[in-house]
């Protein structure tokens, strides 16, 4: 189930944008609730933790982006899109990571735009793979998402996770296939990165934490593909 | 322990192109080189004085036919060619193009050097002179490096004045097709030598006239790099020009709209006037102004050349319909030139105009603009709905049925802009959305 807010003080537009959403959503088969707030304050209030938040950018109180950074203090996940009559006030939208922001008057085809694009991002950040390693001191259940990396040590695996490292028997090559190759890349012979922890790119190294890993030359040209649509995904 | 002989004569020959790769190395200096860079020079000056070493004592000391020993002369010419490339390649970051063009550079300074060297001594031979440059004498050999220094110096100090950057932008065939000839022209002169000349005359003569070709081949090696360098710079004009045009043709577009706008303000100032604009003056009022923000948007998103090509844009998607958003911090693209901005905006920009203007229904042409910074990398992000089918080619570049001398620099300088600046640029179709990022990495300051 979806939980939807729609904020926006004037209470005509928000109607109209509500109901283009639900339409959306009953198209797409998606159950969902829709909330309408009139105020940024209102929807601070409330503790809700909406998956999509459709925020009207000029509001009386607290507005659009203000809302946002607070939206954002809270919870990173939610996905933020501004409703906006004049495209530049959206600019600083990347300052509260927005997913996109539509004008007013919402279409059809530009809800479904943005919805589409909401839509895959919450499939993304769901398919959060679980993991169960078996480790000498037992095994342990991990999500994808919580490795950083993956290194072949002395005939052995070492996870590299943000909860610790766990040894384990087994070949990388059986590892990257069941990793989702959107996130995870090898960046030589013994190493498989995690896309999402990668700090920082260089000619022949990367950077996850304060860990350095060599880019060998047959990977360099993959990885740099990968990441360059890993972080065109993220945006 | 080396005999003396041994040691003058037959040592020269074995390092001398070693002592030219080295010199070469040195002054090929363009920047790329990759880590541990003296260590590699000095593994391939090992390798390549190994590789002469072999030769040399395989052609001079087993074969005995005077025939079989010229073939292993200048099949030496082939192998020290390939040293040369593989020695380019080892030690720099460098394309294919270059390292062939550095292998025969390398090649044919190798052979000035030693063809001077010979004519000297041939001459001094004919005259009779005894000593200093006489072959196998301690001071000859000494002299031949002395040369071979001097000479190789000059040489690559000489093409690092003349050409400005290394043919890198040449297709790689034409450089392969340069070796094709140079190098087996080379190996034919160096047979020759060998075989035909018995006499003392004719021997000084052949290092003469070797001794030219090999400057004129020079000459002419640095005359491809020129005008390698020459094309280059012609294709980024036209990319320049034919961006000037499409910039002359928006603002056209733009006086136009606005001029429409004009007229279409006076009739409404005409309303206002009017005995029922009167009474209903307020309201009038706010459809004036409502009718004027597009156009009194000011974007500032940082930059100030980003400013002004999404102004410029901003007015043309108004125009035609099309539903343009943009969240874009400007000042992460403060590294770009004005250039480099206005070519990568400009070129992604007008591409998704093209298209989303190609989609009949006026509310499914939407253009996304999104830029972002992570770990020291900047991501631009071009999103566009289409009507049709694009088809990515295997180079990335789309495929499409348009014709004509303008068609497909776009993408191209988007490409070329991003490999400069470290990065790359991917394309993508989804579910009717074409995207089109672009991933780069300033320069650490």
């Amino acid at each position: 189930m979806l939980l939807i807010a729609v904020v926006d003080d004037d209470a005509k537009d928000a109607a109209l944008l509500k109901e283009q959403v639900e339409n959306y959503c009953k198209m797409s088969d998606h159950a969902v609730m829709i909330n309408v707030f009139h105020d940024g304050l209102d929807l601070i209030r409330s503790t809700e933790n909406h998956d999509i938040v459709f925020l009207d950018i000029q509001m009386g109180k607290l507005d659009g982006l203000e809302t946002a950074r607070f939206i954002r203090k809270i919870n990173k996940d939610t996905i933020l899109i501004f409703v906006t009559n004049m495209a530049q006030f959206a600019i600083k939208g990347y300052e509260v990571d927005a997913l996109d922001f539509i004008l007013k008057p919402p279409t059809m085809a530009s809800i479904t735009y943005v919805m589409d694009k909401a839509m895959k991002r919450l499939d993304g950040g769901m398919t959060k793979a679980q993991f169960s390693l078996k480790t000498s001191e037992g095994t342990i259940s991990l999500s994808s998402n919580e490795i950083a990396y993956v290194e072949v040590f002395d005939h052995n695996l070492v996870y590299h996770t943000t909860r610790g490292e766990y040894t384990v028997r087994g070949r990388l090559g059986d590892v990257i296939e069941k990793l989702n190759p959107d996130h995870f890349v090898m960046c030589n012979r013994s190493f498989i990165v995690n896309l999402r922890h990668v700090s920082n790119v260089k000619a022949d190294y990367l950077m996850i934490g304060d860990m350095r890993i060599s880019i060998s030359k047959s990977h360099r040209k993959e990885l740099m593909k990968r990441f360059s649509s890993f972080l065109g995904d993220s945006l | 322990m080396i005999s003396n002989q041994l040691w003058v004569g037959a040592v020269d020959h074995r390092i001398s192109a070693a002592i030219v790769l080295f010199v070469l190395m040195l002054a090929l200096n363009t920047g790329k080189k990759r880590s541990l860079f003296f260590l590699r020079a000095g593994a391939s000056m090992a390798v390549m004085c190994l590789c002469s070493w072999l030769l040399r004592s395989l052609s001079d000391e087993w074969i005995q036919n005077v025939y079989v020993q010229a073939l292993c002369y200048s099949a030496q010419i082939m192998v020290l060619h390939l040293l040369f490339v593989g020695g380019s390649f080892f030690c720099y970051r460098a394309n294919q193009a270059e390292a062939w063009y550095n292998g025969l550079l390398g090649l044919t300074i190798l052979k000035i050097a030693w063809n001077a060297f010979k004519t000297g001594s041939s001459l001094m031979v004919i005259n009779d002179l005894d000593a200093p440059w006489g072959q196998y004498s301690v001071a000859g050999s000494l002299m031949s490096y002395l040369v071979y220094l001097s000479v190789g110096l000059l040489l690559s100090f000489l093409y690092k004045k003349l050409v400005r950057e290394p043919p890198y932008h040449a297709p790689v065939r034409l450089m392969t097709m340069l070796t094709a000839v140079f190098v087996p022209l080379q190996m034919v002169l160096e047979f020759c030598g060998h075989v035909f000349t018995a006499d003392k005359n004719a021997l000084f003569l052949y290092y003469l006239c070797a001794l030219l070709y090999t400057v004129l081949n020079y000459a002419a090696l640095l005359m491809i790099a020129e005008l390698d360098s020459f094309r280059h710079e012609n294709r980024t004009m036209h990319d320049f020009i034919s961006n000037k045009m499409r910039y002359y043709e928006m603002s056209h577009e733009g006086i136009v709209s606005l001029q429409t706008k004009c007229h279409d303000l006076k009739h409404q100032i005409r309303a206002i006037r009017s005995e029922a604009g009167k009474a209903r003056f307020d309201e009038y009022l706010n459809e004036l102004e409502d009718s004027i923000n597009e156009y009194s948007t000011v974007i500032e998103c940082g930059n100030q050349t980003v400013d002004i090509v999404l102004t410029e844009k901003n007015i043309l998607c108004y125009s035609n319909h099309v539903k343009y958003s943009y969240m874009i911090d400007g000042s992460l693209f403060n590294f770009l030139t004005e250039r480099e901005i206005y070519s990568l905006f400009g070129n992604a920009l007008d591409n998704a105009l093209e298209a989303v203007t190609k989609i009949e229904d006026p509310e499914k042409r939407m253009i996304t603009l999104k830029s972002n910074s992570r770990g020291g990398m900047i991501v631009l992000q071009v999103e566009n709905t289409f009507a049709g089918d694009v088809s990515l080619t295997d180079n990335a570049l789309p495929h499409t049925t348009k014709t004509g001398s303008g068609h497909g620099f776009g993408l191209r300088s988007i490409q070329r802009i991003a490999e400069k600046h470290g990065g790359t640029m991917t394309l993508r179709t989804e579910e009717g959305v074409f995207r089109l990022t672009v991933v780069m990495q300033p320069q650490d300051a």
